[in-house]
């Protein structure tokens, strides 16, 4: 991999397999389709100077006429051809970009997203993918076909009428320096207006979700303002980068069209002085178009492909961010034993666990208190290994962490959070994240043992209830519960909740301690709370301040 | 769509189209008049002169067709962007009177899919739908008339390519694009919900299953999108072989027909490459139209999407004529039933609470007992299907919503931060506070020691916060506000005991009424009244 991560990222979307293997049939399309231009334009100039010149009957030539017409019906066929493997390509190019991006976010973990931001991330793998089919079915398609056919078609033209063919290479080269200057301008100002782009689906996003805050407060107006100013100040940016990006276009047809009036108007003097031939002149006037068209087709295809750069960019600068290593050992069977030795982990220059010692040895039930912001909430994402800590080290049945694998290690503990997250499936879905392969009987005895099963019977579909948007419609009890659910079915030997209580009326409460007692049961528990309800479930207290820790009492 | 049309500035759009027309027509006519100069030319005359007047006309159109193209693209895409900017506004104004209580069953990552991706389509709907179908209208007439007085049969035959070119192959690609192109924005804007949900609880999803669940939910996406791609390849191919296949019917046509015209002496012999090339350079007019068509069901898609937003009816209404907003603060809920749209039970059943001028009542009771449906209602969130909420006696409905609103202050269980600073959201609460209130209310609540201080950025949406911190951001703003009622569902739910006691005890001693939601009234002192809701309502879910 060390090569190609020095490597730009356009190359690096053009060096895939599939956009490799896109660009030969390209360049095999574009011979074939030079040779059935010669046929089509030589034969249509016969006709018009056997008609025009010689006063031959159409009907007496009639086969030239029908040879073009099936050269030129040929040719179509090519290019429908080129374009349907070139958009072929793209889905693949895109679908596997979509892909790698949903597995390189899994394999980074929750510690890592937290800095990115979520809008971004989502942006870059909608609507940033998106943009890569520009350059996959427009740009790659687009450049080999004027690499091959222009450079044949200008040597044809050399041969054929010496001075046109000159004006010709000279027209296209001018023509290909401005397009490379102007290129590199655009390119600069389109980065530019990526940025914007992302700022401003931020925003909206942002705005959204608060919409019910914002209105309470008499907000919203003044938001629906702000939206506006800022889509103003994205038109400008992206007037000024346009203005930039049709230049291009117009050079390219400014120097197309004036070749074409400048051949025609050489060719014409110079037959008129009688040196030239009418159906040579003819055609070398028909083959000018054709020189110039897959240089213009690339004016418009480089535009379309102009935000491509950007997105590859975004794409490429989140597949390589660099990953936790990941360890391979096997996780030894039966209840772990797992401890923290003098662990420290600092967050933005503040210590929030300065070398820490906690031993969680099998089948323990510990308690973790302390104020709000004193790092116990911490101490779980290191548990999971989601947060590798600065200095010291988590070890589980003497081996060290990171050397675990770290999905098996992650499948033998049930972590509850403090706000747990509902997929926007069904019950069953949702409590089947703990484990996939758990039978629909499985799951409801899992709610049962969470006390669950009674509310989620009530559900309109019981089971098969889609629960909204994270779980929009239900209590916080509820989706505790539903949480505790996932714990059960995914029955694992060590536990670890997070504020387990915190957003429970009393009765929720209990029944909540109920099945936490129940869940207790033959696991290692660990409970981070501020509460003391639940307490009594455990057989040690360790108390958290100021980034250390002190067992305070026993209470068994 | 039409709704979105009239965002356009039509004199902008008329300029945009009038370019456009006069950019094909110089193509073609730089064509047929190279095509007459050189045939003129192998004729011989006695002076270069009698060329003279075809040789400008190459030389002119040569640099105005490129002229011509540049500005219809700057001012077409000008129109665009301008159409984009308002349309954004729109939508977010449609939005905010459903914003407190319609909303809640919409996915916010389908909201967010609609405004960004369907926005995003329709910024096409100039620029590649109604652009190319005026051009190809009015540059088809003119070629067509122009073609006439050479031959009027090839006429004939120019409008009937045309024809199929510019329509009857668009509607045919149409109708097999619709499907593709519904289910390629289906999959879509399901993946980037489902993304969404993965980032968000990524902590859950990894820990549940590794992400496996996640991932086959997107693979299948995926395949979705593959399946209505390939679909859409297919259709590329083939209007590409028509696009490039049916002018080659025209330039033939065009070579027997003024042959034979020629052959019989009916026509100037001259013309027979001009009107070759002429009608060569005319297919341009419609060429660009099967991708237009392609795109014109997105298009629409997005346009019905956006339309059926601005249809949904609003939770609570404006009243038609508004009652003055009395003096007093007094509120009262009298004989109060709320029934959720999709739920089989009311939240609230005959509920009666009254609350006097600065007396702090406490909600409390089980989950599901309608807590927080007791604040909604008084926040016009949603208005109840029977009974009354009264502010000083006068029903609630009977005033305007801003003058409701401006009458609470609003805490919600999870507080809703606006990402950037902590002054951003205080001020939220009022504009003009000044530096030195916005530190002393976050020193009342505990938050004066935050590293990030008052003008630190606290990430997206405040996660570089705890739970707890921004809770009391939510009750810090809602102190701040003027407003002489506080509503506030369950502040200390993130706290730990000492925080908690202290924040209730801030509440007490504010002069303004308080109205709280709390699952612990046990550590409310002799100042609160406790109200129960102990009507056990389960909490029902829809869809």
């Amino acid at each position: 991999m060390a090569p190609t991560r020095t490597r730009r990222p356009l190359q690096r979307l053009l060096a895939l397999p599939a956009t490799r293997k896109l660009a030969v049939a390209c360049a095999v399309l574009g011979v074939l389709g030079w040779v059935l231009i010669l046929a089509q334009w030589t034969l249509v100039a016969a006709f018009v100077a056997a008609v025009f010149l010689r006063s031959a009957a159409p009907g007496d030539v009639v086969l030239l006429l029908g040879g073009a017409l099936l050269a030129w019906l040929a040719r179509s066929g090519l290019l429908a051809l080129r374009d349907l493997l070139a958009a072929r390509t793209s889905s693949r190019v895109r679908r596997d970009a979509r892909s790698d991006l949903a597995r390189k976010l899994l394999r980074l973990g929750p510690d890592l997203m937290t800095g990115e931001r979520a809008g971004e991330l989502v942006t870059t793998a909608t609507g940033g993918v998106a943009k890569l089919d520009g350059v996959v079915a427009r740009l790659v398609p687009g450049t080999v076909t004027a690499a091959v056919l222009t450079p044949l078609l200008a040597v044809t033209v050399f041969v054929l009428d010496p001075p046109s063919g000159a004006l010709l290479l000279l027209g296209g080269m001018l023509i290909m320096l401005f397009l490379w200057l102007v290129g590199t301008l655009a390119g600069a100002s389109s980065r530019a207006q990526w940025e914007t782009l992302g700022q401003l689906g931020a925003l909206l996003v942002d705005i959204l979700r608060v919409l019910p805050t914002l209105v309470a407060y008499n907000r919203a107006k003044g938001a629906v303002a702000w939206v506006a100013q800022v889509s103003e100040a994205y038109r400008a940016a992206t007037m000024k980068v346009l203005r930039t990006a049709f230049l291009s276009g117009f050079v390219l047809e400014f120097g197309a069209t004036l070749c074409t009036a400048l051949v025609a108007v050489t060719v014409g003097i110079r037959l008129f002085q009688g040196q030239l031939e009418f159906e040579l002149a003819l055609l070398v006037l028909l083959l000018t178009p054709e020189f110039f068209a897959p240089l213009r087709a690339l004016g418009a295809d480089h535009h379309a492909a102009l935000e491509g750069r950007p997105a590859a960019e975004r794409l490429f600068a989140l597949l390589d961010l660099p990953e936790p290593a990941r360890g391979t050992t096997a996780v030894p069977s039966g209840v772990p034993h797992v401890r923290l030795i003098g662990v420290t982990l600092r967050r933005e220059g503040r210590t929030v666990l300065d070398g820490i010692d906690l031993d969680l040895p099998p089948l323990s039930r510990t308690a973790l208190v302390g104020p709000s912001g004193a790092g116990k909430s911490s101490t779980a994402r290191l548990l999971l290994g989601f947060t590798p800590p600065d200095e010291g080290e988590v070890v589980v049945d003497g081996l060290p962490l990171p050397l675990l694998d770290p999905d098996a290690w992650r499948a033998r503990i049930a972590y509850v959070p403090e706000r747990p997250f509902l997929l926007a499936g069904t019950v069953l879905e949702n409590v089947r994240l703990g484990r996939p392969d758990a039978t629909p009987a499985e799951v409801e005895r899992a709610l049962d043992r969470a006390h669950a099963l009674e509310f989620v019977r009530r559900l309109p579909q019981g089971l098969d209830t889609s629960l909204g948007e994270d779980g929009a419609r239900l209590s916080g009890g509820e989706r505790l519960r539903i949480a505790l659910a996932r714990a059960f079915v995914k029955d694992a030997p060590v536990v670890v909740l997070d504020e387990p209580t915190s957003q429970l009326d009393p009765g929720g409460e209990a029944q909540v301690l109920a099945a936490l007692r129940e869940l207790a049961d033959g696991r290692t528990i660990l409970t981070i709370t501020h509460r003391s309800a639940p307490l009594a479930l455990h057989d040690r207290i360790v108390e958290i301040d100021e980034g250390a820790f002190r067992e305070r009492e026993a209470i068994r | 769509m039409r709704s979105v049309l009239a965002l356009l500035r039509p004199g902008q759009a008329a300029l945009a189209i009038a370019l456009g027309t006069l950019t094909v027509l110089s193509g073609a006519a730089l064509l047929a008049a190279s095509g007459a100069l050189i045939s003129g030319a192998a004729l011989q005359p006695e002076s270069l002169l009698v060329l003279m007047p075809l040789i400008t006309s190459v030389r002119l159109f040569g640099v105005s067709r490129a002229t011509l193209r540049y500005a219809e693209r700057v001012v077409s895409h000008d129109l665009t962007l301008r159409l984009v900017t308002r349309l954004r506004a729109e939508l977010l104004a449609r939005l905010v009177p459903l914003a407190p209580a319609a909303l809640i069953g919409a996915r916010g990552g389908d909201l967010l899919a609609r405004i960004r991706a369907d926005v995003d389509e329709l910024q096409g709907l100039f620029v590649r739908l109604v652009a190319p179908a005026a051009v190809a209208v009015l540059a088809s007439a003119a070629a067509v008339g122009l073609t006439a007085f050479v031959s009027p049969t090839l006429a004939l035959v120019l409008a009937a390519l045309l024809l199929v070119l510019g329509v009857a192959v668009p509607l045919w690609a149409r109708s097999a694009g619709r499907r593709p192109a519904r289910d390629v924005a289906l999959a879509d804007a399901a993946f980037g919900t489902d993304t969404l949900d993965l980032v968000r609880g990524l902590a859950d999803h990894a820990s549940g299953d590794g992400g496996a669940t996640a991932l086959r939910t997107l693979d299948a996406h995926l395949d979705r999108l593959d399946r209505a791609e390939r679909a859409e390849a297919r259709l590329v191919g083939a209007t590409t072989f028509l696009r490039e296949g049916v002018p080659a019917l025209g330039v033939v046509a065009a070579l027997w027909l003024v042959g034979w015209d020629v052959a019989f002496g009916a026509t100037n012999p001259v013309l027979l490459a001009a009107t070759a090339l002429g009608v060569l350079g005319s297919f341009e007019a419609v060429g660009g139209l099967g991708a237009a068509w392609a795109a014109s069901e997105r298009i629409r898609d997005a346009a019905d999407r956006v339309q059926a937003l601005s249809a949904e009816k609003p939770a609570v209404t404006e009243p038609a004529e508004a009652a003055p907003l009395p003096a007093g603060t007094a509120l009262r809920f009298e004989d109060v039933t709320l029934t959720y749209p999709d739920a089989m039970q009311p939240a609230l059943t005959d509920f009666d609470l009254s609350l006097g001028e600065g007396e702090k009542v406490a909600l409390a009771g089980p989950s599901g007992a309608g807590k927080s449906s007791v604040l909604a209602l008084a926040l016009r969130s949603r208005d109840p299907d029977a009974g009354h909420v009264t502010l000083d006696g006068t029903d609630l409905r009977a005033l305007t919503l801003a003058d409701v609103r401006g009458r609470f202050a609003w805490a919600p269980q999870t507080p809703q931060i606006l990402g950037g600073t902590l002054a951003g959201n205080l001020r939220l609460a009022r504009d003009d506070a000044s530096v030195d209130e916005l530190e002393a209310v976050l020193r009342e609540v505990g938050l004066q020691e935050l590293p990030v201080g008052l003008d630190g950025w606290i990430g997206e949406a405040g996660e570089r916060l705890s739970a707890g911190e921004r809770a009391r951001v939510g009750v810090a703003r809602a102190l701040l506000s003027p407003a002489p009622v506080l509503l506030l569902d369950e502040p200390t739910a993130h706290l730990d005991a000492p925080m908690a006691i202290r924040l209730l005890d801030l509440l007490a001693r504010q002069p303004r009424t308080v109205l709280l939601v709390t699952h612990t009234p046990d550590v409310l002192d002799e100042r609160w009244r406790v109200v129960r809701l102990d009507a056990p309502v389960p909490s029902v879910v829809g869809r």
